[in-house]
């Protein structure tokens, strides 16, 4: 048998390492900013750009793609390389992926904070950067593939499995949610409207975290979690189970981000079983990893990176329990909006995707550099670092989760509200957001050791950038073996394994969108719902600019606390029909907007942008002091207007082409109202077309109740 | 909320297709890994540690 020579490309993995890391700083910065803003809005630092709606996002964006982004492909570069015995296909694919990737992060880091944002969370970025994203994840795609036909050994590895469902399923969910239809360079709106928006991103949403943050961390711990522990993993009979389980099941729990939504009632049962059904799967692979800890636990009690795995799965599991309990309606109904849902995402971000990344990291880096470790203490002070961090994070976040729920719907014995006052529920909550951002404080600081840490062991080794290794060449002849089971055979056969893995997710995917897409009786459509004058289209889209909808939701829920709470009736599928985008949110940090319209005078909102603490003393929300100096741009009006015909809004070829007239009109006529009240305004700002907006949402369907279906 | 019920009955015929879709691969593939070789599951096992390489540290 010929014996090959040849080498694995370390550079790479190094240039991934670095990337994660810095913009791991980046990423949990914005966080702990975010964080303090919650209590302190000075922390807004007065100007829109840092203000929280702006920097959400940021946040979000820049640990999910940038931090844990870049660790994903680190982790794959590397084992990738080692499990196929080759080098990576081509070093031109990977140099333009991680330049390319790292582009793609600078653009978000620049048009995020200046308000250019589709609003869809998870997929905020504008249409230009979508495609870009697309282009470089199908060369990170090709790469993949082509070392997987070229390798040198003739089974596909399970960690290989969750690394091409992962690629696949991603682009899949990327293009389907990211159907907008641009306006502008800059700005676009989306194809889909109301709930069938809400129900396509959130289909995308739960499945990033499915197909981004999980199943690439799953093929990573079961590559890096036996070398660490220096044993195979526990059971490959039940990878192989709960790898193929997991990816059908996945898909089709997306409805439990909309229960007690306008969404079809069919499609939210649906969300809920699928979502208990995910314990099982979920479950496999954190018994699985955690297993394959057995009869090593003295080697994890002095090995800091397996003390790193060993929480982290843990948390993996903890997680995957907590979503399909909070995919239940009952637990859903005091959950939803809640910091319960932020804490538990962070058990997942923190425990699960951090710890493992820093894992593979201080697995790798010593290893590409032909070194040990700078510190195995300070590795040890890490942990412990992030995991009291963690635990600072969370529990915080459930207590005042639960304070939340329960206030809001806690009802006083004569049948009114016992907490009518939105604002002093959020007050009640405050030291917990204290607490919170001390956590996150603990946790960035234990990731500053890793990065000192790192940079010494790169400083006292030397990076082997090409590593000799050598390998039989794989023969075609014997690939195939009479008697070899069929998923044997499908472990050499990486192309049909990937149109399986796809066919998997497409069945789920199918059944869950097409029908609500397709068939119109599921939004029964109301006939006094009309399109947005052009200046509340203008004033919606500075919403969406300042992006309100990271603390204030347009979704009413029919439970009588909130037709209560919020003066008005529930929330009906047919009033979103001209919504592109949806804005319903997903998170109360602020009270529920879907009834706003009508209830204050113009005047109370002008004071109240100016400064919230004007209107309510000890309000958290920041100041929009630039809305009342900014003169809103009106040279895209009928661009806009054209593009939502284009879409299927109603506009008539009139009213597009006399768009900014008529805004102009209704400006005049809102600011005129305002001075009567004794406010200097100027008819042409930024603030007008917000309060045109504000003052029109949700008001249509009191104009006349006629359902007609 | 029936209203929606009532206009997607096809749904159902849809719902019970792709599981059984499922169920049979997810019973397949329970056969299979309860009947397959152990000679095969140790090697996969093994994958990560193969040692052929000079410079895998483990």
């Amino acid at each position: 048998m010929q014996i090959e020579k040849f080498n694995y490309d370390n550079k790479i993995v190094r240039n991934f390492a670095i990337a994660s890391m810095v913009f791991g700083v980046v990423g949990m910065l914005v966080g702990l900013l975010a964080a303090i803003q919650l209590y302190a809005p000075a922390a807004n630092l007065g100007n829109q750009f840092t203000s929280f709606g702006r920097i959400r996002p940021l946040h979000t964006n820049a640990i999910i793609f940038a931090f844990v982004g870049n660790a994903i492909f680190m982790g794959v570069y590397y084992s990738l390389q080692r499990l196929c015995k080759a080098r990576m296909f081509s070093d031109l694919l990977s140099t333009i992926h991680f330049w390319g990737w790292q582009l793609i992060i600078v653009c978000a880091a620049i048009t995020l904070p200046l308000g250019i944002t589709s609003s869809k969370e998870y997929a905020e970025l504008e249409w230009p950067i979508d495609i870009l994203i697309a282009l470089i994840w199908v060369v990170f795609g090709a790469n993949m593939i082509g070392t997987i036909i070229k390798r040198r050994e003739k089974q596909m590895y399970v960690a290989i499995w969750f690394y091409l469902a992962t690629f696949v399923t991603v682009a899949v969910l990327h293009i389907v949610n990211s159907m907008e239809l641009p306006v502008s360079f800059l700005k676009s709106y989306s194809a889909y409207a109301g709930v069938q928006d809400a129900l396509v991103q959130w289909w995308y949403g739960h499945n990033a975290v499915a197909f981004f943050l999980t199943t690439p961390f799953l093929g990573m711990m079961y590559y890096f979690l036996p070398k660490a522990a220096g044993r195979p993993v526990y059971s490959y009979k039940l990878s192989i189970l709960h790898f193929w389980s997991l990816i059908f099941l996945y898909i089709w729990a997306g409805p439990h981000h909309l229960l007690y939504s306008s969404l079809p009632d069919w499609a939210q049962s649906l969300g809920v079983a699928f979502s208990i059904m995910l314990i099982a799967p979920s479950w496999g692979g954190m018994i699985n990893g955690l297993l394959t800890l057995r009869g090593a636990w003295d080697k994890v009690r002095d090995e800091p990176i397996l003390k790193m795995f060993a929480v982290g799965v843990t948390a993996y599991g903890m997680a995957t329990f907590e979503g399909p309990m909070l995919a239940l309606k009952n637990v859903n109904a005091i959950a939803h909006f809640t910091d319960w849902i932020v804490g538990h995402v962070h058990v997942g971000a923190l425990g699960w995707n951090g710890l493992l990344t820093f894992a593979m990291i201080y697995w790798i880096i010593p290893r590409i550099f032909n070194t040990t470790i700078y510190s195995k203490k300070l590795m040890n002070v890490h942990f412990w670092l992030a995991t009291l961090g963690i635990l600072f994070y969370a529990i915080p976040m459930y207590w005042s989760g639960f304070t939340q729920g329960l206030m809001w719907k806690e009802f006083s014995p004569d049948g009114t509200l016992q907490y009518p006052e939105f604002l002093k529920i959020t007050v009640q909550i405050l030291p917990l957001h204290m607490l919170r951002s001390f956590g996150g404080l603990l946790y960035f600081s234990g990731f500053l050791t890793l990065i000192y840490n790192v940079v010494k062991t790169m400083g006292q080794g030397k990076l082997v950038a090409n590593e000799p290794a050598e390998a039989p060449a794989l023969e075609k002849s014997t690939m195939f073996q009479k008697g070899d089971f069929w998923h044997a055979v499908l472990e050499k056969k990486p192309v049909t394994f990937t149109i399986l893995a796809i066919a998997m997710i497409i069945v789920g995917g199918a059944v869950e969108l097409i029908p609500t897409l397709t068939i119109k009786s599921n939004i029964p459509t109301i006939s006094s719902v009309k399109p947005y004058s052009p200046l509340e289209l203008q004033g919606r889209d500075l919403y969406i600019r300042e992006g309100c909808n990271a603390c204030h939701t347009q979704w009413v829920r029919p439970f009588r606390s909130e037709t209560e709470r919020y003066q008005g009736e529930y929330s009906k599928a047919g009033e979103f029909v001209y919504d592109h985008p949806f804005l319903w949110g997903s998170k109360r940090t602020g009270p529920d907007l879907m009834r706003v319209g009508g209830k204050y005078p113009d005047g109370w909102h002008y004071n109240h942008m100016l400064n919230p603490r004007n209107v309510s003393p000890g309000s958290i929300m920041p100041a929009y002091q630039w809305l009342i100096s900014q003169t809103l741009d009106i040279s895209m009006t009928e661009a806009k207007l054209k593009t939502m015909q284009k879409l299927g809004v109603p506009y008539t070829n009139e009213e597009i082409a006399n768009g900014n007239v008529s805004l102009k009109a209704q400006a005049e006529k809102i600011a005129s109202g305002m001075q009567k009240e004794g406010i200097a305004v100027e008819s042409d700002k930024e603030i007008i077309a917000l309060i045109a907006y504000l003052q029109r949402i949700g008001t249509d369907i009191k104009k006349q109740n006629t359902v007609s279906n | 909320m029936k209203q929606f019920l009532g206009s997607v009955t096809g749904m159902n015929g849809y719902l019970i297709f792709s599981m059984i879709i499922f169920i049979t691969f997810f019973l397949g593939l329970l056969v299979w890994v309860f009947k397959a070789d152990k000679k095969y599951i140790e090697e996969m096992e093994n994958m990560p540690f193969d040692n052929n390489i000079k410079n895998d540290n483990i």
